[in-house]
């Protein structure tokens, strides 16, 4: 039964942390919903660093689904996890890596009796890829429910700003909001910020959202963001 | 193969690194007293947020069965379906939707503003409102009449989502087969 301090634990600004991501792995009674949802979460993720360590995309598809069906399910990695060690995340990711090293390891024994496996040019630093892929997949998919939710609200002049304002290439040529304003029939360039702010605002709460079942504090969540800023414009992150 | 599906849903949005840096950026900046949300806004915002929210382990463990029933169907999480998708499916066993009542009737209790508390009753009576359309379940001791004030008044809510305003009226509409015997309300 909730607690006391459970008050605003699922909303609101001063909400309690929920468990983390390891809480929810460690504790699920459903090992095929487990596995889904870490298929979902980080199949491309592990699919690019595969890829990055040098692997063709048929042996990088290979590698990844026999990562999630043979050692993830079959050899219950998440309960043999020793969850001190860090963020589920960085586990996955060493994980895959010996994973595929031990299967390269076995397809060069069997190479000479058939044909050289597929490898092509490393990049520089497979562990990147990985998150860049992860962090990736998280922008799509809140601006995938941010965009549902704008419709659902009624709210598509407001989305349609957001994302003329904020992802469409020209606005890096500094467009006239008053042009902006024109095209979707806003009255004027001040109520055109209040809607982009309107939708910044929940994008902001969206994204904060998804990063709280990472972390354990506000604090953890910014580190988390500065990290895959850092990915995406290739500056060391700031903690 | 598992992979296809995900790389198909990743190509519907094509941003270039400087976009993406922005966007991330925006999450670390603070909300503008410009753009602050009136109270029906802010109503809509949490109770989105929370039918987002699968319910906590220790409310759902013992019908963990129920809830992964096979005829859910939607986004799912290791955490279980969220509550507005057992608010939505008529298949969600009774046991749950009571689960979800008793669960937001405490998180009521404990509201620290009056929009919290709006919003956790009307998470209250979306459960009340399933039971009544889906089970034929009056699972509160509220009259049928005040009950039927209630419903009306949420479906009515500008901050409602549309798809539980159609699950309010529905109920408000619904006749139970049999009623228990009015008397005063106790909640």
């Amino acid at each position: 039964m909730a607690k006391p301090r459970d008050a605003t634990s699922l909303g609101g600004e001063e909400r309690a942390f929920p468990p983390t991501e390891w809480t929810w792995l460690l504790h699920c009674p459903q090992r095929d919903a487990v596995l889904a949802e870490l298929c979902r979460k980080y199949w491309k993720p592990v699919y690019c660093y595969l890829r990055s360590m040098g692997l063709g995309n048929e042996q990088a598809k290979d590698l990844a689904q026999g990562f999630f069906t043979d050692k993830v399910l079959g050899q219950d990695l998440v309960h043999k996890a020793d969850r001190e060690k860090g963020r589920f995340r960085s586990f996955l990711l060493r994980s895959v890596h010996n994973y595929a090293v031990s299967a390269l390891r076995s397809s060069k024994t069997s190479a000479s009796l058939e044909t050289a496996p597929d490898i092509g040019t490393a990049a520089e630093d497979p562990e990147a890829e990985f998150n860049r892929a992860w962090a990736d997949q998280l922008l799509h998919e809140v601006l995938e429910e941010l965009e549902q939710e704008c419709r659902q609200r009624g709210k598509l002049t407001h989305w349609q700003l957001f994302q003329e304002w904020l992802l469409e290439p020209e606005m890096e040529t500094n467009r006239a909001m008053s042009e902006v304003c024109l095209k979707y029939g806003v009255a004027d360039a001040s109520t055109a910020y209040h809607m982009i702010e309107n939708v910044k605002r929940r994008f902001r709460a969206l994204l904060r959202g998804r990063l709280s079942a990472l972390a354990d504090s506000e604090q953890g969540i910014e580190t988390e963001i500065r990290e895959f800023i850092a990915v995406f414009s290739g500056r060391p992150a700031r903690k | 193969m598992l992979g296809d599906a995900v790389a198909e849903r990743m190509d519907n949005w094509a941003l270039n690194d400087g976009q993406k840096t922005r966007l991330l950026s925006l999450a670390l900046e603070r909300d503008s007293s410009a753009a602050a949300p009136n109270e029906d806004e802010q109503k809509g915002d949490l109770l989105r947020n929370i039918l987002r929210c699968a319910l906590p382990l220790e409310a759902s463990a013992s019908s963990a069965a129920a809830v992964a029933g096979p005829s859910s169907s939607g986004p799912r999480t290791v955490a279980g379906p969220p509550l507005g998708e057992l608010l939505r499916d008529r298949a969600t066993d009774l046991a749950v939707l009571k689960q979800i009542k008793e669960y937001t009737k405490a998180l009521g209790r404990n509201a620290k503003s009056g929009i919290e508390r709006d919003v956790f009753a009307a998470v209250y009576f979306a459960a009340i409102a399933a039971a009544r359309v889906f089970h034929n379940e009056h699972v509160t001791e509220h009259t049928d009449e005040r009950l039927v004030r209630f419903l009306h008044a949420f479906a009515q809510a500008a901050w409602m989502p549309a798809d539980l305003a159609g699950l309010f009226f529905q109920a408000a509409k619904h006749r139970l087969p049999e009623m228990p015997p009015a008397g005063p309300s106790q909640e």
